[in-house]
């Protein structure tokens, strides 16, 4: 019986895998840093997504899985450690400078990465974008909060729920 | 753009709630109903409960019956708290008003000496208030009325009404209760369990505060609820000048089926040296009103102090400034309160609130007394 075409990534040359977005664009990468999707990790120790074949993701347009490669390219040589214990301060700087500027983009590309991280279960990105939310929903108040998050004006009852609710927990929390 | 609540899955946002703190968890929880749903679901203010106070704005205290809001300029994030309560929509004016007790930022007040189904409770940092229904046919403003709040346990406050006849403390007591779930009095019978401190140091000791009426030592009992009470006892023995400080702690055992009174702290206090060492007419900086705390701005009123007024934006955390001299300095006889009042509890830190004038907040663990500020 024939190994896989595809080999197992201890033949010297790094094995890459093909992901192929919802808008048919093709993303070539490497098997390390696609596997830091839990989603994909399985297919791709199957011998999935090598030579012509590509793992198509009908949920994750072309914009948004670039962005998630990127993130997964730079996150792959420390996640390859286990953790990166050896890593040193340096690197981790590095990374955690990477972190802060990757999720300064917009709203609806945030988004799209939560949405992203999600399905294909990037445990990192997942924390990463979740983390941005939090942020931005820190010491606001409901309103605020609708508002930078986008939600439309609230019509009467919402905002009549809202004030009902602020009694039940008026006690204790501002 | 499409608001997040339609975009994000419930794991996702979970994901978001999870890293919040408990006053924006519970601000999320007022966006929409797919929110408040799925935090109530995963029961995620829950989880932050034993989080609870995150921190510390200040104390509320009375002093002259009157309310007062007592906070560190430099540890007081959002609003401006209003310690008079100007906030409130009162029903008709008041000719008289005066606070029954506070718990855990609650301050239950009365209106009206001679009208006393006046009574409110108030969160000043939330500015919500509450005007409770009389209490029974046989409503007296004389009633002794406390507050139980611990949002830690429930979002929810009792308040306990006292008998209209005291005298020394029964073996069983009638009392009426109010929960701000149903709004409405109960009756309720406390059965009084093991020894009693408050009997034990009436006997030989006497009064503090002039206008006390409590029968016979000044004492303020809080964290119903929590873990342990303290009963903080302010007396002077008869044969000695000194004011004695001393605080018992209501001790759970392990398994909590039995509790136990600890004398956890005692002490001497020296409210002369205290007064003397903080307040130095001839240097504004060493006045009693420089100190770390500041009071509410309530200087627009007709007590108010001077106008030099300052104070001093000094970390209060360390453990060793402000401390208060215990001994007074020659020739600075001047005339102090003799009074010791008991502000309150730091939440949780072994500190207590101290009021002679000056106010002090007294370490239980090494007694050593660090000055607050102005309380007067």
């Amino acid at each position: 019986m024939a190994a896989p075409e595809s080999g197992d990534g201890n033949n010297g040359a790094a094995r890459m895998v093909t992901l192929i977005s919802s808008d048919n664009t093709r993303f070539e990468v490497e098997a390390a840093a696609a596997s830091l999707s839990q989603t994909l990790q399985l297919t791709i120790l199957d011998g999935g997504g090598g030579g012509g074949d590509g793992i198509p993701l009908p949920n994750v347009d072309s914009a948004t899985l670039s962005k998630v490669l990127e993130y997964c390219i730079k996150h792959a040589p420390a996640a390859a450690n286990g953790g990166a214990p050896n890593a040193t301060a340096v690197d981790r700087a590095e990374l955690e400078r990477f972190d802060n500027e990757f999720v300064n983009i917009d709203q609806s590309v945030l988004y799209s990465l939560i949405m992203a991280a999600h399905n294909l279960e990037i445990e990192g990105l997942q924390s990463l974008v979740a983390k941005k939310v939090a942020d931005m929903i820190k010491g606001k108040s409901p309103m605020e909060i609708r508002r930078t998050l986008g939600f439309p004006d609230p019509t009467p009852e919402e905002q009549a729920e809202m004030n009902a609710h602020m009694l039940e927990y008026g006690w204790a929390y501002e | 753009m499409a608001a997040a609540s339609s975009v994000l899955p419930d794991d996702a946002l979970a994901g978001v709630f999870r890293r919040l703190p408990a006053r924006s968890l519970a601000a999320s929880r007022r966006v929409c109903k797919a929110w408040r749903a799925l935090i109530d679901a995963q029961q995620l203010l829950l989880r932050l409960r034993h989080l609870l106070p995150h921190s510390v704005r200040g104390i509320n205290y009375i002093d002259h019956y009157r309310p007062h809001f007592f906070a560190r300029p430099t540890s007081t994030p959002g609003p401006q708290i209003d310690g008079e309560f100007r906030f409130i929509a009162y029903e008709k004016p008041w000719s008289w008003y005066s606070v029954q007790d506070h718990c855990n930022g609650l301050v239950l007040r009365s209106a009206d000496l001679f009208n006393g189904d006046n009574m409110y409770v108030i969160n000043p940092a939330t500015r919500r208030w509450d005007h409770l229904p009389p209490c029974g046919e046989d409503d007296d403003w004389n009633r002794r009325a406390f507050i139980v709040f611990d949002p830690a346990v429930s979002p929810h406050y009792e308040v306990l009404m006292a008998p209209p006849e005291e005298g020394i403390m029964p073996s069983s007591w009638r009392w009426h209760v109010l929960s701000s779930t149903t709004k409405t009095w109960e009756e309720k019978v406390f059965v009084r369990e093991g020894h009693d401190v408050e009997e034990e140091s009436v006997s030989d000791h006497y009064c503090l505060t002039p206008d006390d009426d409590d029968d016979g030592a000044s004492l303020h009992i809080g964290r119903e609820h929590c873990m342990c009470i303290a009963v903080v006892n302010l007396s002077r023995a008869l044969d000695n000048d000194k004011p004695r400080l001393r605080v018992w702690i209501l001790n759970e055992s392990a398994d909590k089926r039995t509790t136990e009174w600890l004398l956890k702290h005692q002490s001497s206090l020296n409210p002369h040296a205290w007064w003397t060492n903080t307040r130095r007419k001839d240097d504004p900086q060493q006045r009693s009103d420089a100190g770390p705390w500041i009071m509410d701005d309530t200087r627009t009123n007709e007590d108010a102090y001077d106008d030099d007024y300052e104070y001093n934006k000094k970390d209060w955390d360390s453990d060793d400034d402000n401390i208060i001299p215990d001994s007074i300095p020659n020739n600075e006889e001047e005339d102090c309160f003799e009074t010791v009042d008991f502000l309150g509890f730091h939440p949780y830190k072994e500190v207590i609130f101290l009021s002679t004038g000056t106010t002090v907040a007294c370490h239980l663990n090494n007694a050593k007394a660090r000055f607050g500020g102005a309380a007067i």
